[in-house]
């Protein structure tokens, strides 16, 4: 085998390993933010129907002072958990949901309108009153859409941030679990487990690989060693043959003097004209015999 | 060492705490002043102790509710004396707590400074202390 065969064997280990971690790790990891990015989308898309819903009652004065807190202190809940959840999933730069939402339930039962119509079955708010209830919602509607368009796009945390943010909540889940200082055991060993096909696979590729250039390097070496024989073996016919043409003419002339020495020179036959070793022959001398 | 503490939970008052003034509702924030608020921290105060109010546990609050009751607490025994004795305990909805401190007590305190009385709904003798930090008493209607 020569050098070129294992640059190219190389090369089809390389590209095999590169084309698993696109496919792999690259893709994989897109599929999955994409379909993050929808669950986001999705549950965004359905605080706004609420909001929606709620302020059209309140126009319409279809709902109890009662009505309204106990509203808020449900959807205030859901919208914190959300706000911080999706805080943590594409690290988003955004002023704060829940707080813009207090900030307008805060202003409704601090309205005259609210508290005197408190035992009232429906509250009827003023012109002005829904005026500003009205800008309030607006400024609500626009932070919502820029929630949908900062995560729409989102690149998600690096690799590794992500790796980091997964293996502390299973250290959280194990300290909870009041595994203590085995809880980093614990991770580990989840990792292993998770990861264990990856990992045989990079085992088993490095293996390959290894073997594979200490052979390399082996084969090499005997092929060295062969054509150095060979080319021993050739000198020494080069030699011999030199000799009976020595002495076929030592039979014509007197004080014959011959000399052979070991050159390189180029082959052009071969595909990468390497310097071969030759045997280059001189007569020195040589006195014709007279008859 | 911290002095010792004295515990009020709103939940002891009303699971759905009500309107700002007692005209307006049942459970009201000026009621809850009179009745529970007013005597805490003033024993608190007397006994050298800090209030802690709990605000959780409840069905959600007006903000009128806890704007009436810690204003008028704040018209009757001044910001820093409030600061200084009251801690407002919150995991429920932690908003209420900065509300309270950024907003509704500077509020008041500029109202007992200009000397303008809360609205009275209900009748009610409550104990302040004035300019002088002697107690006195203040009713309503």
């Amino acid at each position: 085998m020569s050098f070129s065969d294992i640059i190219a064997l190389l090369n089809i280990v390389v590209t095999v390993l590169i084309g698993f971690v696109i496919t792999h790790m690259v893709s994989l990891r897109d599929s999955r933010m994409r379909a993050m990015k929808d669950y986001y989308i999705d549950e965004l898309a359905k605080i706004r129907d609420e909001i929606c819903e709620f302020y059209s009652s309140l126009y319409r004065g279809m709902c109890s002072s009662q009505d309204i807190i106990d509203w808020h202190k449900g959807f205030k809940n859901r919208v914190s958990g959300f706000d911080e959840s999706v805080r943590n999933a594409f690290n988003l730069h955004l002023p704060s949901l829940s707080k813009q939402l207090f900030a307008n339930y805060r202003q409704i039962t601090y309205s005259e309108e609210f508290n005197f119509q408190f035992r009232d079955k429906f509250v009827h708010f003023s012109p002005r009153e829904r005026s500003r209830m009205g800008r309030e919602e607006k400024e609500l509607y626009h932070l919502l859409d820029q929630f949908l368009y900062d995560i729409n796009h989102s690149g998600g945390p690096d690799f590794l941030v992500n790796k980091w943010q997964e293996l502390s909540h299973h250290f959280s889940y194990y300290c909870s679990e009041g595994k203590g200082l085995c809880s980093v055991i614990c991770v580990i060993r989840d990792w292993l487990l998770s990861h264990i096909t990856r990992i045989l696979i990079l085992v088993v590729s490095i293996f390959l690989v290894v073997s594979f250039l200490a052979n390399a390097k082996r084969m090499l070496n005997t092929n060295e060693e062969k054509e150095a024989a060979d080319v021993v073996i050739a000198l020494d016919s080069i030699r011999a043959d030199i000799r009976v043409i020595a002495n076929s003419l030592s039979q014509d002339t007197t004080s014959l003097s011959i000399e052979s020495m070991p050159v390189l020179s180029s082959d052009s036959s071969a595909i990468n004209s390497e310097l071969l070793p030759c045997e280059e022959v001189q007569i020195i001398s040589a006195t014709k015999k007279s008859q | 060492m911290g002095r010792e503490k004295e515990h009020l939970a709103i939940l002891d008052y009303s699971e759905y705490p009500g309107p700002r003034y007692d005209s307006q509702g049942p459970d009201s924030g000026e009621k809850f002043y009179v009745k529970l608020l007013n005597p805490s921290f003033l024993r608190c105060f007397r006994e050298d102790k800090d209030l802690i109010v709990d605000l959780d546990g409840t069905a959600g609050y007006a903000s009128s509710f806890l704007d009436e009751a810690f204003g008028q607490l704040t018209y009757d025994f001044g910001a820093d004396r409030v600061k200084d004795r009251v801690s407002i305990q919150s995991l429920d909805e932690p908003e209420w707590r900065s509300m309270i401190n950024d907003e509704t007590i500077p509020q008041w305190e500029k109202r007992r400074n200009d000397h303008q009385a809360p609205k009275a709904t209900m009748e009610y003798t409550v104990i302040h202390l004035n300019e002088s930090g002697l107690e006195e008493t203040r009713s309503g209607l």
